[in-house]
C-alpha cells in the first residue's frame, strides 16, 4: 500500500466522446458560484428569522419542559429550509473550488448538491402552496366577518 | 516511457480545464426534470401570494380616510409596503421565468450545445434574481419590525 498525498491529482481520464467545457461554460459557472452562495446566505438568514419569530410567539410564558419541546419541534419543522441553504452553499463552494483547482470530481459533486437543493426546494414549494391556501382561507373568513359587522340592521329588527 | 505518456495525458487534461463528462450532463438533465415542475409550482404559489399581498394593499388603502398626507395616518408605511411588495414580486417573477427557461434549455441540451450554454447562463440569472428577491424580502421584514417597535 502506498501513501498518497492529500493534494495528489485525481485519476480523471475523459472518455473518447467527452470534451472540455470551454471558456464560455467556465465563465458562466464562475458567475453562478458566488450567487448560489449569496442565495444560501439569504435562505439561512430567513431560517434564523422564522425560527426566532416562531419561538418568540410559541415559547414565551411556557414551562421549561414545554418550551424545550417547542424549540425542538420548531427546529425540526424548518430543518428542510436549513438543508436547502446548506446545499445551495455547497453547490456554490464546490463549483468555485472546481474552477480554481480544476477538479472534475468536485464539479460533478457540485451539481449533485444542486440536484439535492432542487429536491428540497420542490418540497418547500409544496409546503408554501399549502400555507398560501390556508392564508387565503383565513383572509376570506376575516373579510366576511368584517363585512358582516358593518351590515345595517333591518328596521323591523 | 509509459510513465511519461501518462504524465503527458494528465497534463493535457489539466491544461484543458474542466470537462463535460457524460455523467455531468446526465446529472444536469436529471436536475432539469425536477427544475421544470419546481418552477411551475413556484409560479403558481407566486401568483397566489402576490394576489394576496396586492389584495391586502388594496384593502389597506381602501380603509384610508380624509386627505392624503405622506407623513400622517400611516401613509408612509402604506407607500413603503406598496413599493417593496412591487419590487419583491418583480424579482421573484424574473427569477422564476429565468429558471423556467434555464431548465427547459438544459433539458434539451443533449443534442443542442447552444441550449446547454444559454441554459447555464440563465441558471446564473435565476440565482441572481432570487437572491435579490430574498434580500429585499428580508430587508423589508427587518424594516417593518424596526418600524413597529419604534411606533
Amino acid at each position: 500500500m502506498t501513501n498518497t498525498p492529500l493534494d495528489a491529482p485525481t485519476d480523471f481520464n475523459p472518455a473518447e466522446d467527452e470534451r472540455p467545457a470551454g471558456q464560455w461554460m467556465e465563465d458562466y459557472w464562475a458567475e453562478i458560484a458566488p450567487w448560489a452562495k449569496r442565495f444560501a446566505y439569504v435562505i439561512l438568514a430567513y431560517y434564523g428569522w422564522m425560527v426566532y419569530m416562531r419561538l418568540d410567539i410559541l415559547a414565551s410564558g411556557t414551562a421549561a419542559y414545554q418550551s424545550a419541546k417547542i424549540h425542538i419541534s420548531v427546529l425540526l419543522f424548518y430543518s428542510p429550509m436549513l438543508a436547502m441553504g446548506y446545499f445551495s452553499f455547497r453547490f456554490g463552494q464546490d463549483l468555485e473550488r472546481a474552477l480554481v483547482g480544476r477538479g472534475q470530481l468536485l464539479l460533478e459533486k457540485a451539481f449533485r448538491h444542486l440536484h439535492l437543493f432542487l429536491l428540497l426546494a420542490l418540497f418547500m414549494a409544496a409546503l408554501w402552496l399549502w400555507s398560501s391556501t390556508v392564508e387565503w382561507a383565513s383572509i376570506i373568513q376575516i373579510m366576511e366577518e368584517h363585512d358582516s359587522s358593518y351590515e345595517i340592521p333591518l328596521q323591523s329588527e | 516511457m509509459e510513465n511519461s505518456e501518462n504524465k503527458t495525458v494528465h497534463e493535457t487534461v489539466e491544461n484543458q480545464g474542466l470537462w463535460l463528462t457524460d455523467r455531468l450532463l446526465e446529472q444536469l438533465r436529471r436536475s432539469s426534470k425536477i427544475g421544470m415542475p419546481l418552477m411551475v409550482l413556484c409560479l403558481i404559489v407566486g401568483i397566489s401570494v402576490s394576489l394576496r399581498s396586492l389584495y391586502l394593499i388594496f384593502w389597506s388603502w381602501s380603509q384610508r380616510q380624509g386627505d392624503f398626507y405622506l407623513l400622517e395616518g400611516g401613509n408612509l408605511f402604506r407607500v413603503f409596503d406598496m413599493l417593496s411588495t412591487s419590487a419583491i414580486i418583480y424579482c421573484f417573477a424574473m427569477g422564476i421565468l429565468e429558471g423556467h427557461k434555464a431548465w427547459r434549455l438544459l433539458r434539451s441540451s443533449e443534442t443542442d450545445d447552444d441550449a446547454l450554454l444559454e441554459g447555464t447562463e440563465r441558471l446564473g440569472k435565476m440565482f441572481r434574481w432570487l437572491t435579490l428577491w430574498g434580500g429585499i424580502y428580508m430587508a423589508t421584514l427587518l424594516l417593518e419590525l424596526v418600524w413597529r417597535n419604534a411606533m
